[in-house]
């Protein structure tokens, strides 16, 4: 102690600096060290820091689909036992839907930082882990109708006391996930990125003074809120109306409704889910805080798409949102959520800013793919004798803005999440990938077109494999925005030994959906193959900029008979397919 | 804002977790309880308090109290 740091708007943007480059490292300890490939590959994660009342003071947010939660479970869970629930050395870990997580999968750890006797800040780590037991390998049942079916549940519970393991704590969660081995490396990878947030906080205090840090945090969440809120006050005020169906919910055939009215009123933005469907039956579900990131998300997208604007709860204050409970933005106990994070979350994005597209039509996007795909597996693996279970998903489209085409095989939008490269997965995981790139014709025509999904095909190395699959937008396609064209739908096909021909999954094993099934068992030779969901198209398709067409068909991504649907045609060039 | 905080008396065997009746949002330990129009509201802050007369109620309607 210490250097002296004034609280100007250098010394605040030398903190900024600092608690970040702490979330960043925490997340490098998570990918160097963690177990599963969701995390070291994937990186389906956040790492961050937060004030000793749970508010968000810096992130290395990896997924944007984490937001509504990070804060909450903090603030919430200090409500629920209050501060004195905390001592040095405890680690929290909550994955518990209806307090405030995103659903089942998905692990909050906490770690309290104390300077002296006083509790000062958290440090946190969020992410999905791969195996939580449940139904189905991978944790990911498609037609679970109630959270029970869907993986072990945890309330705020120590996982560390006082720097020691919580023993018959750790006992139940390791006898409750399928790949102990795994959720033991995977949650010593988040409690190391917890000690290195903790170390790391306690050294910025020691070199600028705790009052300072401490002080600089609150007015980091401050200086956050006037600038999102300068920004909210630039939108036209107003309400502005979407509604969207959903396919499904993969217990039953039958499509629900998405309704949303979002207010802007001078500084504040109100997003309002009433009229939406009851909760369903089966995990398409959103809980609270997934509703909350995805109006989070649609605000940034339309004020701060650049991200200029220090991410901290600050940012979350001007935002507020009506989501009735027991709909299906809400879930209530014992309501499944699985799915509501991946595959209705990115949907309620889309829903938002085609809202906002009435009152900001140059800022938002066309539909993206809007479903994870995915895709879960698990069993005996014929070389290690070891069972082994993966939750994975590849790329979609991203929908056309204003300015540009939709990304190609992106996560979007709730997820900035990487796929796995393939020699990690041989690796891991008896599939054998034979093919796998862009779906040519897959983004929507337009102005600017969507973005390409992706096709994979696979084949079954190992005597058997136990497939869960939750995919959407099947049915109903990535919608296009004025003008442009619907992004092309997801699809996922079987081969059995033997045969020929790719077949739907629900005429080969009769299970009720062709893209939400569950625990459908594949054996050797056995070929499995799927398409992601292409982006909408952004604009009329007549008004894309020949040269920009013509260079899409020559890299193929866009065939001649669908050069067509843009008017005036490719020109002379041949499209090749790559 | 005219409402009051009440604190909720639950066992830790308690499982049962309760909703802000105007935004949705989990309320954890206490509850602030206001007037809607048609009996006590259970919310989860005043800002819900606020919300509820400038925007919900007059777009939807009065709320039903709480059960």
């Amino acid at each position: 102690m210490n250097e002296k740091l004034e609280l100007d708007n250098v010394g605040l943007h030398v903190l900024h600096n600092a608690f970040t480059n702490i979330a960043a490292e925490m997340a490098l300890v998570m990918m160097k060290t963690s177990y599963s490939t969701i995390f070291n590959e994937g990186l389906d994660f956040s790492t961050v820091l937060l004030d000793a009342r749970g508010n968000l003071i810096a992130e290395k947010n990896f997924t944007p689909s984490m937001m509504g939660a990070i804060p909450n479970t903090v603030a919430w869970t200090l409500e629920e036992f209050g501060p004195e629930f905390f001592s040095p050395g405890d680690i929290v870990v909550h994955n518990d839907p209806y307090r405030g997580q995103c659903h089942l999968p998905e692990h909050m750890m906490m770690k309290p930082i104390f300077l002296g006797e006083e509790l000062v800040a958290f440090s946190g780590a969020i992410g999905h882990v791969a195996e939580v037991g449940g139904k189905a390998p991978g944790s990911f049942a498609s037609d679970a109708t109630d959270v029970y079916q869907e993986g072990l549940r945890l309330p705020p519970v120590k996982l560390m006391e006082g720097g020691e393991y919580a023993e018959q704590v750790w006992r139940i969660v390791l006898a409750n996930h399928r790949t102990p081995v795994n959720t033991w490396g995977d949650f010593h990878a988040m409690i190391g990125a917890l000690n290195v947030g903790e170390r790391r906080f306690s050294a910025l205090a020691e070199r600028y003074g705790t009052e300072t840090v401490v002080d600089g945090g609150q007015r980091l969440i401050d200086y956050s809120e006037k600038r999102l809120r300068a920004e909210v006050v630039d939108l036209p005020d107003g309400k502005y109306e979407a509604e969207m169906q959903v396919e499904d919910d993969g217990v039953g055939s039958d499509p629900f409704t998405v309704r949303v009215k979002v207010v802007i009123r001078g500084d504040e933005v109100i997003a309002d889910f009433t009229g939406s469907s009851p909760q369903v039956r089966g995990p398409m579900n959103c809980t609270f805080v997934v509703a909350l990131s995805a109006i989070y998300n649609a605000v940034f997208c339309v004020t701060d798409p650049e991200a200029l604007i220090p991410r901290n709860s600050g940012c979350y204050r001007p935002v507020r949102i009506i989501a009735p409970p027991g709909s299906v933005v809400n879930v209530v106990h014992p309501g499944p959520s699985v799915g509501g994070n991946t595959d209705l979350q990115p949907k309620l994005v889309d829903l938002l800013l085609a809202a906002l597209s009435q009152a900001v039509p140059g800022r938002v996007a066309a539909s993206s793919g809007g479903s994870s795909s995915n895709l879960l597996f698990g069993g005996t693996h014929p070389e290690t004798g070891r069972y082994y279970s993966n939750y994975h998903f590849d790329g979609m489209g991203a929908g056309g803005t204003n300015e540009k085409d939709g990304n190609d095989a992106e996560v979007t939008r709730h997820s900035n999440c990487r796929n796995t490269p393939i020699e990690v997965f041989e690796h891991r995981y008896p599939l054998l990938t034979l093919e796998y790139g862009m779906v040519t014709d897959s983004g929507g025509a337009g102005r600017h077109r969507g973005g390409l999904s992706t096709t994979r095909t696979m084949r079954v190395t190992a005597p058997e494999i136990t497939f869960s699959a939750l995919f959407d937008r099947s049915r109903i396609a990535p919608t296009g925005l004025f003008g442009g064209e619907d992004g092309l739908g997801s699809l996922l096909l079987v081969k059995r030994r033997g045969e020929d021909e790719f077949r739907s999954f629900d005429e080969v094993f009769g299970v009720a959906s062709p893209t939400k099934f569950t625990n459908v068992v594949l054996c050797e030779g056995d070929e499995i193959r799927y398409r992601t969901p292409g982006g909408g198209g952004f604009g009329d398709p007549a008004e894309r900029d020949p040269e920009a067409l013509q260079a899409d068909v020559a890299d193929g991504y866009v065939s001649r008979e669908a050069a067509g649907r843009y008017g005036a045609g490719p020109g002379p060039q041949e499209g090749t397919a790559r | 804002m005219k409402g009051h905080w009440v604190e909720f008396d639950r066992h830790w065997r308690d499982t049962d977790v309760v909703n802000c009746q105007v935004c949705g949002r989990l309320i954890p330990s206490r509850a602030w309880m206001f007037d809607g129009g048609r009996g006590e509201l259970r919310s989860c802050s005043p800002d819900c308090e606020e919300i509820y007369f400038s925007y919900v109620e007059p777009e939807h309607g009065p709320k039903e109290a709480a059960k």
